[in-house]
């Protein structure tokens, strides 16, 4: 047997199912070998798009997602989406390809160890076929432990020397046994004595609580202590269909009125949320609350700069009902924030219609958000991209689905629609749609025809303000010329068919929703390209650049 | 770096106006979310200040010190803080000077001054923060001319504790009595020891 079949093979082991990347001289021989073990092999127009392909497919499955690259410029390309997937703490394995062990002489030689340490991933060398095993298992076992990607960097000769089976290969799972952390019982009672002595509690749910199952807990504790529930950005929309007192994001991303009543809090339970400085606005939402932290990590400061008034690391699930257990045991029920005045209050519509600004060709980007979540039913998954136009989204889209967005992960643009792909795969090729600014959209427009040509249901909606929306309103608010950030685009419905895919350039309405129904009825690679006006602020840019209370 | 310059116009005299602004209730009358805390012996005074930046509530605590100068109708306030999370720390200074306008009933204010912000409330509000202070100072604009249009005798309308703003009032009665003799001189009501980090924390 080969290094690079045995590779492969450990691979296959680790549960690799699907791999993205770019083949050349250094990863062809491992790609055969993985291929004829079933794999499926997704190839891509750029390294770096196949990382971010990579890193939504872990997000979605939960567990390590695999890129490939050959030697040298293959590795240089993974850059800013490697530095993206680790600032998301993506579980992740990057087989790259190397030139000749020793040879520094080599066209395609990189240092890719340095490399690797500059872009913020791990990194595993294979020196020796005999380690070819070991290699394999050593990077699985850091990226999922660590919760972070990882190099496994392997020099082409010795792929190809020979490699001696000495016994069933072991996998990484095998030497990982994760304990169920169990909260410490006085730590309960102290959140039981800090919950009974709150009026006004909120609950703050993060992907770790998303992750663990503990809606049905979450929302027992809601009901006990009166509580509202908001979300961290990464939760957005979590068990918004479930309570009338879901108060949307925690964050500047929060709507008014959620910004206004977390600010009464005087209790915050948090589960799997870090409360970083986003969902806590460093700390300035929260100016009265004593802190609950319920997590699995051992330390945690919050965005504040201080610790939890009371911090249990333990499991979600259980720490969540021994709590409601002491609560109850204590008679503890506080009315808290449920009142019929609040239901209204929380039941009001984030837009007033009378708002909406109407120019020829042009939509309001609010507008196109709220037909776009009411026709694109829940069961289609959402993931936000990046730029001015993503608050619009982030802010608007109401409706009970999956949510995935990469705001704060290293603040690339173009990443999204990668993601999207990569999440889809994951999901058996379940259709998902991604809501991305033009600029972004067009820095990886390659890898729409990569979704084509493998058939992936991936629906485009460009948020097209002919710009870098961004760059154009700070322009303004900092007294340059918006003019600089603005760049004509062609008309991107047509350049998705020419790539083989469904497309529609929108400019009403009415033709919004056509384009909708058409994808709605018949899912496959698809691009929206919605022209809207420049002159819609959003709310989060109003707060920041101009103090406005929105 | 915020910087403030503004031309204020009241339809009111110097007179009147300089007695208004140079009486730090009368002043924090005019400032909404404003309050005056505990004078201290070396002139200074405590003060609290609640600022929405978009629609969050942050809570400032400062010591200010006043430094006047009835005869030129020129003052300078110096003012050191930080917020109730102890996470962002300000400083302040703004010289104002009271000119006559378009005839002896009206008058100009001139305010020229410059807030530093720095801390994590810097990154939240980056540039928001200039426009909240812009729209501050046209409130404080409007209060101003509506304070001075009232009678001279109408009583300050500051929200403050009773106790401290008696005790304030009777220091400044002190001082000006104390130093009336000697009006030519700038009137200093700051000490040495005014900023040296001695600050009411929230």
């Amino acid at each position: 047997m080969k290094v690079y079949e045995a590779l492969a093979e450990a691979f296959v082991q680790e549960g690799t199912s699907d791999v993205f990347g770019m083949m050349g001289d250094a990863n062809m021989h491992w790609m055969n070998a993985l291929a004829q073990r079933g794999v499926r092999l997704y190839e891509v127009r750029h390294e770096g798009s196949g990382l971010g392909m990579a890193d939504g497919w872990a997000r979605a499955a939960g567990r390590p997602g695999v890129v490939t690259t050959t030697s040298g410029p293959g590795v240089s390309q993974l850059a800013t989406s490697m530095v993206c997937a680790s600032r998301a703490r993506t579980p992740l394995v990057a087989f790259c390809g190397e030139t000749t062990w020793g040879d520094r002489d080599a066209v395609q030689y990189l240092d890719q160890q340095r490399f690797a340490a500059a872009i913020e991933c791990g990194f595993v060398h294979l020196s020796r076929p005999d380690q070819a095993e070991e290699a394999v298992q050593r990077a699985f076992y850091l990226a999922r432990t660590e919760s972070r990607p990882v190099m496994l960097s392997a020099p082409i000769d010795v792929q190809k020397g020979a490699f001696e089976e000495a016994g069933p290969y072991v996998p990484s799972t095998g030497l990982i046994d994760r304990p169920r952390l169990l909260p410490d019982p006085s730590r309960i009672q102290r959140a039981c004595d800090l919950v009974g002595a709150s009026k006004r509690v909120v609950v703050i749910v993060g992907r770790g609580a998303r992750r663990a199952g503990a809606a049905e807990q979450v929302l027992r504790l809601q009901e006990q202590t009166g509580a509202l529930l908001a979300t961290t950005l990464q939760a957005k929309n979590w068990l918004c269909a479930d309570t009338d007192f879901h108060v949307g994001i925690s964050g500047l991303f929060g709507s008014k009125v959620a910004q206004e009543l977390l600010q009464e809090a005087d209790c915050v339970i948090a589960v799997g949320a870090s409360l970083n400085g986003y969902t806590t606005e460093h700390g300035y939402l929260f100016p009265d609350a004593r802190y609950v932290q319920i997590d699995t990590t051992p330390h945690l400061v919050m965005g504040n700069g201080a610790v939890a008034d009371c911090y249990i690391q333990a499991d979600a699930v259980t720490a969540l009902t021994e709590l409601s257990r002491a609560l109850e045991e204590r008679s503890v029920r506080l009315e808290g924030f449920h009142t019929e005045q609040m239901r209204d209050r929380l039941t009001a519509p984030l837009l007033d219609p009378a708002d909406i600004r109407r120019e020829p060709d042009r939509l309001d980007p609010r507008e196109a958000i709220q037909i776009i979540d009411s026709e694109l039913p829940g069961e289609m998954g959402l993931v936000l991209g990046s730029g001015h136009q993503v608050d619009f989204g982030t802010m608007l889209f109401q409706r009970s689905r999956e949510v995935l967005s990469n705001y704060g992960m290293f603040g690339a643009i173009g990443q999204a629609p990668l993601l999207t792909i990569g999440t889809i795969v994951a999901n058996g090729g379940r259709p998902h749609f991604v809501v991305e600014g033009d600029a972004s959209f067009l820095m990886h427009l390659p890898e729409f025809e990569t979704a084509c040509r493998y058939g992936l249901p991936v629906l485009v909606v460009v948020m097209n303000d002919e710009g870098l929306g961004a760059e154009y309103h700070k322009s303004k608010a900092a007294g340059l010329d918006p003019g600089l950030a603005t760049i004509p685009t062609p008309e991107l419905g047509s350049v998705a068919v020419a790539l083989g895919g469904g497309g529609a350039t929108v400019r009403t309405t009415g033709q919004l929703r056509t384009a909708l129904a058409e994808y709605v009825a018949d899912p496959r690679p698809t691009v929206i390209d919605v022209r809207i006006t420049r002159e819609v602020l959003s709310v989060p840019y109003r707060r920041l650049w101009f103090g406005e209370d929105v | 770096m915020i910087s403030v310059q503004e031309k204020i116009r009241v339809p009111s005299p110097p007179a009147r106006v300089w007695e208004v602004v140079s009486d730090p209730a009368e002043v924090v009358s005019c400032i909404s979310g404003a309050e005056l805390g505990e004078a201290h012996d070396d002139g200074s005074f405590d003060g609290t200040l609640v600022v929405k930046f978009g629609a969050v509530r942050v809570r400032f605590a400062a010591r200010v010190s006043l430094e006047l100068a009835p005869s030129d109708l020129e003052g300078r306030l110096e003012a050191r803080g930080r917020d109730g999370q102890r996470a962002t720390r300000f400083t302040a200074h703004a010289t104002f000077r009271i000119v006559e306008g378009d005839g002896p009933d009206d008058s100009r204010v001139l305010m020229d001054g410059e807030i530093q912000l720095t801390g994590k409330l810097a990154s939240l509000v980056e540039a928001g923060a200039g426009a909240v202070v812009s729209r501050m100072t046209k409130d404080f604009s409007q209060r101003l001319v509506l304070l001075c249009a009232e009678p001279a005798a109408t009583p300050a309308k500051a929200p403050t504790r009773p106790r401290a703003l008696g005790r304030l009032r009777a220091w400044w009665a002190r001082l000006f009595t104390r130093r009336r003799p000697r009006s030519q001189e700038r009137t200093a009501t700051e000490s040495k020891e005014t900023g040296s980090g001695s600050v009411q924390a929230q």
